[in-house]
Formats: structure tokens, C-alpha cells, sequence
């Protein structure tokens, strides 16, 4: 479907500003990608990918051990991760303190930089929020800005932090690159931490829609409009193909549905996911969620480029799905209502 | 020594500044900051900045975002500004090229109504980035700087101010541009509404929906909103000669509450003109060109 202001031609950024060539960065970047026991973009095709899911959970239980589990349940050490340069993204898109279903939660923060920290690496936590340009205002409505306080925790403003051409490596979208901010080129791991959403235009947002907020407004807009002239699946995919290693912590414990990714209801679902395959653990949550992966656009064109939507690809740890589904409320749109799997329950494909 | 005059010394000795303490200087922070010199009567680092900006300027006219990016060019009416504001030389040449590269600029229109978003996507107003969407914050400035040069009768103003109006949600307030999405009205923001509000501030007509976005900002001061809002929020009151009770003092303590978490001129820049109140000087250029 044509999205809102939607492109019959995609507008370019220019590309002629600084340039990097490849550096020793770009060789400490792949290196690392290696040490995390990371599934290389070419390989996805071949291999499986694994997704934890925990269910029961709460903001205020114990989510640092869940997450402690889930990560080493999809096999990422300690040892891969002591020293490294750790990234958390949440979603701040347009934070209100009424709203605690449209931004990730902090405890979900707080834990997760627990969790990495106690395993030697160096966390910070970054946003570019799509639809605010007061970045303390997203941090203070989110309450994110309480667990960077209590726990001590640097904050990036990806919306304007200096900036880093990468090439497009997905070549989906007609971008030939991306700017990136200057923390998102130097992380070793992106760890997408997202709030699990419906979305009004591609179906749903969790770890792989999460990441156009590590796209900078200054360079693309509020909201990112380039983006979105540039085509919504085709930008999420090139996107999560052109940034450092990324793995997905997401927070389905008060999920939205409805009309997200701003304006939907709260629900209920008491899940976190975790994966270093953000394709799998979103077609995952996608059935959860009673939606068909294969239907999704951008998890459509993400099928065997990034990573597995077939369940029979991707090896479940800690809770089966199949109990889990719980059908969010979409809006009634043709392009919305298609997207729902068959049939729910058990048989859901 | 109050903070006013200890923020005004403090941003007088480094008016090329960025985003935060930590980042390079880049052009709106800059902008904001000389803007607020010149309301405080501080012409030397005014004039810095207005040089500075020169520099950045593209031989379309334009300014973009820092020295290091040349697009997107939307603070290139923040350079304007500054430029008005610089009692100590004549800007013309730059400020006549970078008023042809806005009268020039067009963003990206339909020439449909669709049922999926509430808004008129048919006026030409500006965008953030080139061949975009127009938003309100680029056209707010857009507007604010056309007016200042004498301009509010040019059609390219009054299709910015048309847009402005456009885009303000029943009930007050306005967002970064958009009213209804899939028949959903979306909420307002304090930021975009201040700098919409600014630009709105010389239309020679009453406005109903101006006054429930005044009424909407006024609401949300008490609420304690963060530094740059708060600011945006004071700016587009007294643009509209609308008093602000205790504006120091609440200035004050969201300025104190933002720099516990970032050091940031930015923030300081705007907390000084909010507080400068009608003698700011964006108010007092846009009050003279359009008189």
C-alpha cells in the first residue's frame, strides 16, 4: 500500500559530505561480529537461528536473570562480550507518561545493562526519537531517564551525534548508504530493545523497525521522512543489513495493539524475546501476535536475506509460541486485516 | 549574579557551539545562541557567529546542518536571522541568497486528499530534507525568517502560514505535522507548537485556532515540561504578547533539572531567549518586518 506522503520517486541524502574507506574500525567491527558468534549476513540462508522466549514476565520481577538466561540460551558468553562496546536501542518514538505501552519499558533497560555489564562490557544506551526533537522530554515521559540516573548509564542522542556514511548493504531501497551516528558506528553490538507494537503501516514493530532510531533526524528529518519516501520494508531491511552486529532483547510484557505505533491500546502479554536473529524473534512474535510473517512486508523481503521466518528454521528455547498466541487488535484496513495468520491457536502458521 | 547574566557571560565566551558540550558546533545551536546574545546586547560573539555562519553558507545560498554536512539545509532561516540580528556589519549578499534558496525551496506535495491522513498534503510549504514532506518545524522557521525580511505578504509566507493553521489540532496544539492518521487524531507536542505559534504571531487576523494553541501552551508551562520545550512554549507566548508567571524562575529550574543530566549551550540558548520574553530577538525581527 502507498504510505502516507508516500514516494513515487525516492529522494536521496546527499552522499558527498565525509566518507570513510574501509579502516582498522571497520576490521575491529568485523572481528567482533565474529567474537559474538554472530550469524553473518551470507550465511543466514544456511543456518538455523534461535529464539528464547520467557513468559510470566514482569517490570518488576526478575528480568535480569531472564535475560541472563535467554542469552545464553541463544549461546552468547560472557567472554564474547567482556570489553566490547555495548549499544542498548529502546524505542522512544513519542514518549507520554500516560502512554507506558508505546516506549520500551525501564526495567527492561535497567536489567539489560546489568546483565551485559556484569559480563565486562562497556553499555550505553542510544535513541533517536522519530517524532520529538526534545530528546530530555522523550527520556523524562519514557521514564528512561530515571533507570540512566539509578544505574549510572551514558546516554547517546543519535539525533545529533556527528555522523558516518555506510553503504547500503542490503541494496533494497534505492539509498545508496546510510548516515549513521557516530555511537552506532563505534558499538560492537546493537542490541535492539524494543517495545512490541502493532504498526499502522507495515503490520507490526519490534526489533527490526526499532533500529530507524538509530537513523539520525538531523540528517533525515521528524519523522524520518527520507525513510519512508525511500519505502518502509525496503529501508527497515537495508538498514538492519548496513549496521554493526544487532541482536533483539524485545519487551512484550505491556505490548500495544490497535492503532500503533502511537495511538494503540495497551495489552497485556508478559513475554521477552531474545535473539541474535531479529528476523526469526520478529516472525516469531509476529505469530504470537497472530499475524503471518509472510505476509508482513518487510519481514517478507527479510526472509533468507537476514535471517528464517519458517518455523522449522528456527530452534525455540525457554517457552514453545504456540500456547503464547494472543491476537492483537488491528485496524480494519484491507492492508492490516490481510496480514492475519489463518487460523490462531495451535495451528497457526 | 542571577542566572540570566551568569548563562549570557557563559554563552558569550563560546557562541559556535553544539548540540552538547561533548559535540561539535553545528549551525541551529549556533544560531540560537547568537540570537540570544543579541537580545542580551552582546554584539562581538553575535558577530562571530554571524561569520561563522557565512562560512557554512553553499553557493545556492543555502546553510546546512554543520561544517562537516552541508545538507539538510533547513537551518539556512536561523542563518538569516543571525544575520539581521549582527549590528556590527552588512549580511545583504548572504542574506538575499539564502532568502532566494527558501522562496525556492518547495517540498514534496499531492495533489490528492487522502482518507489516510488528515491533513492538506497539497501546500507547498518546507520540508526537513530536500524533495520531503513539509513539516512544521522547517516552515515555522521558514515563515519567521521570510517575515523578518519584510516578506509576510509573499505567497511562499502565506502558504507556510496556511500550512501553520493547517496542521493545528482541534482542541489546540500541534505535533510535528500531522493531524489524522487512518482516522486517528493524533496528540499534540509543546515544541512544535511553540515554534508554530511564533510564526503565527504577526497574522493580521484573529485565528481561532491560535488561541486554543495559545490555551494549549499555557496549559502545558504548569506541567513542568522539559527545558527546550518549556522555552519553545514562553517563545510562542510572547510572540503573542501573552503573559508567563514566574518565566524565570520555572526557566531556572528546567534549565538546573537539564544540565544534572547533559551539558548542553543548546539548552542554555534557548532558556535565555524564552526568558528574554518579548524583547527576544526573534520576536522584535519579526515584529519590525512585518510592520
Amino acid at each position: 500500500m502507498k504510505e502516507v506522503a508516500g514516494a513515487a520517486s525516492p529522494c536521496r541524502v546527499s552522499s558527498k559530505e565525509t566518507r570513510p574507506t574501509t579502516n582498522r574500525r571497520g576490521l575491529l567491527v568485523g572481528t567482533a561480529v565474529a567474537a559474538v558468534g554472530a550469524i553473518g549476513y551470507a550465511l543466514s540462508t544456511r543456518i538455523k537461528s534461535t529464539v528464547f522466549i520467557a513468559r510470566g514476565q514482569r517490570y518488576d520481577g526478575s528480568l535480569v536473570q531472564t535475560i541472563r538466561d535467554g542469552l545464553s540460551a541463544i549461546e552468547i558468553l560472557p567472554a564474547q562480550l567482556a570489553g566490547k562496546r555495548v549499544l542498548l536501542k529502546p524505542n522512544m518514538v513519542e514518549p507520554m507518561l500516560a502512554s507506558p505501552q508505546m516506549t520500551t519499558h525501564p526495567a527492561m533497560v535497567s536489567a539489560a545493562t546489568e546483565v551485559f555489564r556484569s559480563w565486562g562490557a562497556k553499555v550505553a544506551v542510544g535513541e533517536g526519537p522519530g517524532h520529538v526533537r526534545d530528546t530530555e522530554m522523550a527520556l523524562f515521559e519514557s521514564r528512561i531517564q530515571n533507570a540512566l540516573d539509578r544505574d549510572q548509564i551514558d546516554f547517546r542522542d543519535l539525533n545529533y551525534e556527528e555522523v558516518t556514511w555506510v553503504k547500503n548493504r542490503g541494496g533494497v531501497c534505492p539509498l545508496n548508504g546510510f548516515w549513521f551516528p557516530r555511537s552506532v558506528v563505534e558499538a560492537d553490538l546493537i542490541v535492539s530493545l524494543p517495545k512490541l507494537k502493532t504498526h499502522h503501516w507495515v503490520g507490526l514493530t519490534a526489533s527490526m523497525k526499532n533500529l530507524y532510531g538509530t537513523i539520525p533526524g538531523s540528517k533525515y528529518g521528524w519523522p524520518k521522512n527520507v525513510l519512508h519516501h525511500a519505502g518502509i520494508p525496503e529501508t527497515v531491511i537495508d538498514i538492519n543489513a548496513s549496521l554493526p552486529k544487532s541482536m533483539a532483547i524485545v519487551d512484550g510484557i505491556l505490548c500495544m495493539e490497535g492503532d500503533g505505533p502511537i495511538m494503540g491500546s495497551p495489552k497485556h502479554l508478559g513475554v521477552v524475546a531474545i535473539s541474535s536473529n531479529p528476523t526469526a524473534v520478529d516472525a516469531t512474535l509476529a505469530r504470537i501476535m497472530g499475524l503471518s510473517p509472510d505476509r508482513i512486508p518487510y519481514l517478507a523481503l527479510a526472509k533468507n536475506r537476514l535471517g528464517p521466518l519458517c518455523p522449522s528454521r528456527i530452534i525455540q528455547r525457554g517457552e514453545a509460541w504456540e500456547p503464547l498466541v494472543s491476537p492483537f487488535e488491528i485496524l480494519d484496513y484491507p492492508h492490516l486485516q490481510s496480514l492475519r495468520s489463518r487460523s490462531v491457536g495451535p495451528n497457526i502458521t | 549574579m542571577d542566572w540570566v547574566s551568569q548563562q549570557t557571560d557563559r554563552l558569550s565566551h563560546a557562541p559556535i557551539c553544539g548540540y552538547y558540550t561533548d559535540l561539535p558546533p553545528a549551525t541551529e545551536p549556533t544560531a540560537w545562541a547568537a540570537l540570544a546574545l543579541a537580545g542580551a546586547g552582546r554584539s562581538e560573539p553575535v558577530d562571530q557567529a554571524a561569520n561563522w555562519l557565512a562560512e557554512l553558507q553553499a553557493d545556492n545560498g543555502s546553510v546546512g546542518i554543520s561544517l562537516a554536512q552541508a545538507t539538510p539545509q533547513w537551518p539556512t532561516s536561523l542563518a538569516i536571522l543571525v544575520w539581521l540580528a549582527d549590528g556590527q556589519r552588512n549580511w545583504r549578499a548572504e542574506i538575499d541568497a539564502a532568502a532566494d534558496w527558501i522562496l525556492n525551496s518547495f517540498a514534496r506535495t499531492y495533489d490528492f486528499q487522502s482518507e489516510l491522513v488528515g491533513h492538506d498534503t497539497t501546500i507547498p510549504a518546507w520540508s526537513w530534507v530536500e524533495d520531503t514532506h513539509c513539516w512544521v518545524e522547517p516552515t515555522s522557521l521558514h515563515v519567521v525568517a521570510l517575515t523578518a525580511l519584510g516578506l509576510s505578504d509573499h505567497r511562499r509566507t502565506r502558504d507556510g502560514i496556511r500550512m501553520l493553521l493547517d496542521r493545528q489540532l482541534i482542541g489546540g496544539g500541534c505535533n510535528y505535522g500531522n493531524t489524522t492518521v487512518l482516522g486517528q487524531r493524533l496528540m499534540p507536542h509543546v515544541m512544535p507548537t511553540g515554534y508554530s505559534l511564533i510564526a503565527l504571531s504577526t497574522l493580521q487576523y484573529q485565528d481561532a485556532r491560535v488561541a486554543q494553541s495559545l490555551g494549549y501552551l499555557q496549559e502545558q508551562i504548569r506541567k513542568r515540561p522539559t527545558c527546550v520545550s518549556l522555552s519553545m512554549a514562553m517563545m510562542g507566548l510572547s510572540a503573542h504578547g501573552v503573559p508567563v508567571e514566574h518565566r524565570a524562575k520555572r526557566l531556572e529550574t528546567a534549565l538546573e533539572r537539564s544540565l544534572k543530566t547533559r551539558d548542553s549551550v543548546y539548552r542554555r540558548a534557548l532558556a535565555l531567549l524564552a526568558a528574554q520574553g518579548e524583547g527576544n530577538k526573534v520576536i522584535q525581527l519579526m515584529r519590525e518586518g512585518a510592520s
